[in-house]
């Protein structure tokens, strides 16, 4: 299908879900609904948004494959202290995703802490395992034989660009940010975390309908300073 | 409105018996004419607007007859506690200065009467004021207050205060010049207004400032479009002496821009003019120079052929500006005055405010952008009798001889730009809106009455007004197809500030209080990162600089060089590369932007040196200059060479020129497009725009864009996008100017920065938030890359957009300016260069770009994607 990426029987789309078709499963990160609500917490008024740019780019995922479950590798929501208009923008979510036959399982993410005791809590889970892969959030450092993560927030910042990575290798898969909130680790400038040092990670950024390679991650940073380099 | 006198009568018969004699006791000379002036008009209770020089005797022009009113209370019995006059100054410390001045006479009027205590009491509420003098002033205010603007209006939004402005009949608004055409003003002139209406009657203003051409919008300013205004302008006292301003090269003839060698010999000019001069101001334009010089001057060992310097760096040199802390500031300002420092170094936070008496010369390094500015700056020194202001302006390159000798010229002979009034700010008007409802329940047509006494929110329209209610009550529509499961289940915008019903509004929550006093007041220091370079703290640099930095870009703090490696969150990593030696802020960036008519002028001036070079050759052309400029040989013989060089390699323009000139960017692919215009920033700017726009459009390519004075560049990235001479006359033309500019605003970055300060004086998003409450993700730049576009998809029409397109139109950019100029018809000539002409490299320096966006991010990312597969990078 037109912009997917395939990676290890894993189906990579441009919105940043990672699909797996033989158990109709999607995998995103990062998600951080109620983003409007901790800043208006914090004393901004700014308008409501994740929730509907969350479904909007949900729809995309599950036009892409029959889906029947949507796993979310951890930070669902952004608020770690109990928010009433948080958990219902999750209940909403459930709402849209149950009326299309998909169940959602939030794996815990940092951000989750106060989620399990809303009224109406997600099914919560610390990690899953799916067709071998261990699906965690990455908070934390532990050692899997495969894993799909989320956490970091990877994108690809270059001369004004932004654009949201998968960074993918045979045995770890690292999942963008879903929401458009979250800045991230930038691969051009950041060096990536040191356990990730042999995973043999491949940059994959998204445009709006396909991923572009970019290379192996370990190097990114000084071929992109070269290459800068060179064109000045 | 105006009404213009300069007869005085005989001031001190005007006085009370004590006051007179305290004031003749003190001054045997007799009152200034300042003070002749002023204390008639004061004491009959009109508005003035006092205008006078520096060391004047201003303090005491504008206090006196208000002393003399409270002393008459006071000996007929009836001075009764309470606020009765408030003094507001745009500068802390110049409210700490008024404060100790007005306690001589206020001592001596004690000693006269025999009392133990001074009937008249003097109060100060400041940032710096701590909560239990805050508690005090509260319970038990002064006659006197002196305060900020920011305070004032945090004041006026307490209940606990709302009893106390009854008294008020006297408002003073000292260094007035300096706030009437700024947004600062704007929220003091409707903070005056509140004031005005919580007291008993209309109080007297007072307005204290220096010259200002002309007067009129700064009287208008001080009292709104309702009110009277008596201008009082007073004569320099006898025998006070014309200002002096010399221009000197740090280059020598034949010597290109160089900038180790010019600064060392910066550095050996104001090394000696401090050990000549009793104290030296140097004002350094930005804060990485300031620090530098100031650093230099203390520690760097003399060079060859100078003798020792006879100061003292450790004690005798001082730095001041605006990062610093308080207390270290007011310290330098103590010291200025008792006269025990030689040199300070400045940014710009010494161009206003304390009386630094010995000062008896300033420098200025690079140009001070403006005639008033410039003036006000050499007006600093020269306060002693008989003293006279004394300026030198230091120009490093040849670009900055000519600029500083035409400024120079036209400071002589007083040609002070015109103020330029902020028109209805509906950021300030949201944030002033707040602070009425937190004050307590509020009629919708009281607030518009209110708000049109001020003079800049004089024509604020019903609907702007409705629109901002609208926005802070969280009334305005959201994105359009936002889901909505349940219509109207929720809020749709976070935490509304007010409620709003039938023509009436207020806070919602005593947090909208706690929001507003944490976050008053119209000043963005700019957000700062820390810098931490090699593990160990070096210093901070602001927020928006960090975030342009990519890795392996250098920069300099500290005076030392590092190399960006990267940004989490406030804290920007970097490398120490290069040692101590020849890390030099970058000079072009110091630049201060010329004003609209030393623009024009410089520009008719460089093609006039041309016309006579060509006809009368290279003598004569140096002779004019020395004439008319009154430059020496050496800064003559620089500022002819640049124009001969010009001449040779390109052409000087003409004023109806615009010279376009084509070469291939250097160490990069494409092209660079100098363009010539006989324009400042701002309308070069607007012009730039609009013409980056114009070929955006025809080859649909990101374009690199830079303004300057005189000018501006436009860097494409291939042949493809080369400039097509058909499309030459094109490019220049009137139809759709403003249209064109705003596309060039919206598809480069201006506005989503600019919507962030607007923002935050709007208090749409909180630069200080609920202590604790702090959002992580999403990093400092959330207000400009995700907030701004979801307001503009939300609700187009919102009152913070409409007032950010209107700074940039307006205050900004000069779009009149620029079609005035277009408008004459200029005829657009295009040269080929192999390199950057003198002119371009002069003028238009590199770096500090911004990208005019044609290409879309998926396209540019491709593209990206496509050269480094092509350079075997992926």
């Amino acid at each position: 299908m037109i912009g997917l990426h395939e990676h290890e029987g894993w189906l990579l789309t441009p919105e940043g879900a990672a699909i797996r078709p033989e158990e109709a499963t999607a995998v995103v990160a990062d998600v951080h609904l109620g983003y409007e609500w901790a800043r208006g917490a914090a004393g901004d008024c700014v308008p409501a948004h994740s929730l509907s740019e969350t479904i909007d780019r949900l729809a995309r995922v599950l036009a892409r494959a029959e889906t029947r479950r949507l796993v979310v590798a951890g930070d669902l929501v952004e608020s770690p202290r109990p928010c009433a208009r948080t958990a219902a923008d999750v209940a909403r979510l459930e709402d849209w995703l149950s009326a299309r036959g998909v169940d959602l399982i939030l794996v815990a993410g940092n951000h989750d802490r106060s989620l399990g005791s809303s009224p109406r809590p997600p099914a919560i889970v610390p990690s899953l395992d799916l067709a071998g892969w261990m699906v965690r959030h990455g908070d934390r450092p532990v050692i899997d034989e495969r894993a799909v993560i989320g956490h970091h927030h990877p994108a690809l910042r270059v001369g004004g660009l932004a654009s949201r990575c998968f960074l993918a290798g045979p045995r770890l898969l690292v999942l963008p940010a879903l929401s458009g909130n979250a800045a991230g680790l930038d691969l051009a400038t950041t060096p990536a975390p040191a356990a990730w040092s042999d995973a043999g990670l491949r940059c994959l950024a998204a445009t709006s309908d396909g991923l572009l390679d970019f290379g192996p991650v370990a190097t990114l940073a000084s071929r992109l300073r070269s290459f800068v380099d060179s064109s000045h | 409105m105006i009404d213009r006198t300069d007869d005085a009568g005989d001031a001190l018969d005007g006085l009370c018996d004590p006051v007179r004699g305290w004031f003749e006791g003190a001054f045997p000379t007799g009152p200034t004419p300042a003070q002749a002036l002023a204390w008639p008009a004061i004491g009959s209770g009109e508005h003035v607007l006092l205008i006078s020089p520096t060391g004047t005797g201003k303090t005491l022009a504008g206090f006196l007859a208000i002393v003399d009113r409270l002393t008459r209370e006071h000996l007929a019995g009836g001075l009764e506690p309470g606020l009765r006059c408030v003094y507001v100054s745009p500068l802390r410390s110049l409210g700490y200065d008024v404060e100790k001045n007005l306690s001589v006479p206020l001592r001596g009027l004690q000693r006269l009467l025999g009392l133990r205590d001074c009937p008249i009491r003097v109060g100060a509420r400041t940032g710096d004021t701590s909560a239990h003098d805050r508690r005090k002033l509260r319970e038990g205010p002064p006659h006197i207050l002196i305060t900020t603007p920011e305070s004032l209006s945090l004041l006026l939004s307490q209940s606990a205060w709302a009893e106390h402005w009854a008294g008020v009949d006297h408002l003073v608004v000292d260094e007035v010049h300096a706030l009437a055409a700024t947004k600062r003003g704007a929220d003091l002139a409707i903070s005056l207004e509140r004031l005005a209406e919580s007291a008993g009657g209309d109080p007297a203003r007072v307005g204290l400032s220096a010259t200002c051409r002309p007067p009129e919008p700064v009287a208008r300013f001080l009292v709104g479009p309702s009110r009277t205004c008596r201008v009082v302008e007073a004569p320099r006292p006898v025998g006070s002496r014309a200002i002096e301003i010399e221009v000197e090269s740090l280059l020598r003839p034949g010597e290109g821009p160089h900038r180790g060698l010019t600064y060392n010999r910066l550095l050996r000019r104001v090394r000696r003019a401090t050990a000549d001069n009793r104290t030296t101001i140097v004002f350094a334009n930005s804060r990485p120079m300031t620090e530098k010089i100031a650093h230099d001057l203390r520690h760097a060992p003399p060079g060859r052929g100078e003798t020792v310097a006879p100061f003292d760096g450790e004690t005798e040199i001082a730095v001041h500006h605006s990062a610093l802390d308080a207390s270290r500031r007011r310290d330098v300002e103590e010291r200025l005055k008792a006269g025990t420092l030689r040199a300070v170094v400045t940014s710009t936070s010494l161009e206003l405010g304390v009386d630094i008496g010995s000062a008896d010369l300033t420098i200025q390094v690079g140009l001070p952008g403006g005639v008033s500015r410039c003036v006000q700056r050499v007006g600093r020194s020269g306060h002693r009798v008989g003293g006279r202001a004394r300026g030198l302006i230091l120009a490093a390159t040849a670009a900055e001889v000519i600029a500083a000798a035409v400024t120079a010229r036209a400071a002589r002979a007083g040609e002070i730009e015109p103020l330029k009034p902020v028109d209805s700010p509906l950021d300030v008007v949201c944030q002033q809106l707040i602070g009425m409802a937190c004050r307590g329940e509020t009629s919708i047509d009281a607030a518009h009455d209110l708000l049109r006494k001020a003079a800049p929110t004089a024509d604020l329209s019903r609907a702007d007004l409705l629109a901002c209610l609208d926005s802070l009550a969280g009334d305005l529509p959201t994105p359009a197809g936002a889901f909505e499961p349940e219509p109207g289940a929720a809020p749709r915008w976070t935490s509304p500030r007010i409620w709003k019903r039938n023509g009436w509004f207020g806070a919602r929550s005593a947090r909208v209080k706690r929001w507003l006093w944490g976050n008053v007041g119209t000043i963005h220091a700019e957000e700062s990162v820390a810098v931490i370079a090699d593990g160990a703290s070096v210093g901070t640099v602001e927020g928006a600089y960090a975030e342009r930095l990519s890795a392996g870009d250098r920069f300099v703090l500290d005076g030392r060089t590092l190399e960006f490696r990267r940004l989490e969150g406030a804290v920007l990593h970097a490398k120490l590369v290069g040692g101590e030696a020849g890390a030099l802020p970058v000079w072009h960036s110091d630049r201060q932007a010329l004003s609209t008519e030393l623009a024009a002028e410089l520009a008719a001036f460089r093609s006039e040196a041309s016309r006579r070079s060509v006809c009368d050759g290279p003598e004569a052309v140096r002779a004019w200059l020395g004439e008319t400029l009154r430059l020496d040989a050496r800064a003559a013989d620089v500022a002819a060479e640049l124009i001969e060089a010009q001449d040779r390699w390109s052409e000087t323009p003409g004023v109806d020129v615009l010279l376009v000139e084509e070469f291939p960017t250097p160490l990069e692919p494409g092209w660079t497009y100098a363009f010539h215009a006989p324009l400042n920033r701002s309308a070069c700017e607007a012009l730039g725009r609009a013409v980056a726009a114009r070929l955006g459009r025809k080859h649909g390519r990101d374009a690199a864009f830079q303004p300057a004075d005189l000018g501006w560049s436009i860097r494409v990235p291939d042949d493809d996008a080369r400039l097509d001479p058909a499309d030459l006359a094109g490019i220049a033309s009137l139809d759709d100017l403003e249209a064109d500019v705003m596309e060039g605003i919206d598809r480069g970055e201006l506005a989503a920065r600019r919507f962030r300060r607007v923002a935050a004086t709007a208090l749409m998003v909180l630069r200080n938030p609920e202590p604790g409450k702090r959002v992580r993700v999403g990093g400092m730049n959330w207000v400009s890359t995700r907030l701004y576009p979801l307001v503009k998809a939300a609700c187009p029409d919102h009152p913070l957009l409409r007032e950010t397109r209107r700074e940039i139109l307006h205050d900004v950019l000069d779009v009149p300016a620029a079609a005035r100029w277009l408008a004459t018809g200029p005829t657009v000539r295009l040269r080929h260069l192999a390199s950057p002409s003198p002119f371009a490299a002069a003028w238009i320096a590199p770096g500090g770009d911004e990208a005019i966006r044609h290409d879309s991010p998926d396209d540019a990312l491709r593209r990206l994607h496509a050269r480094m597969i092509a350079a075997g990078g992926a």
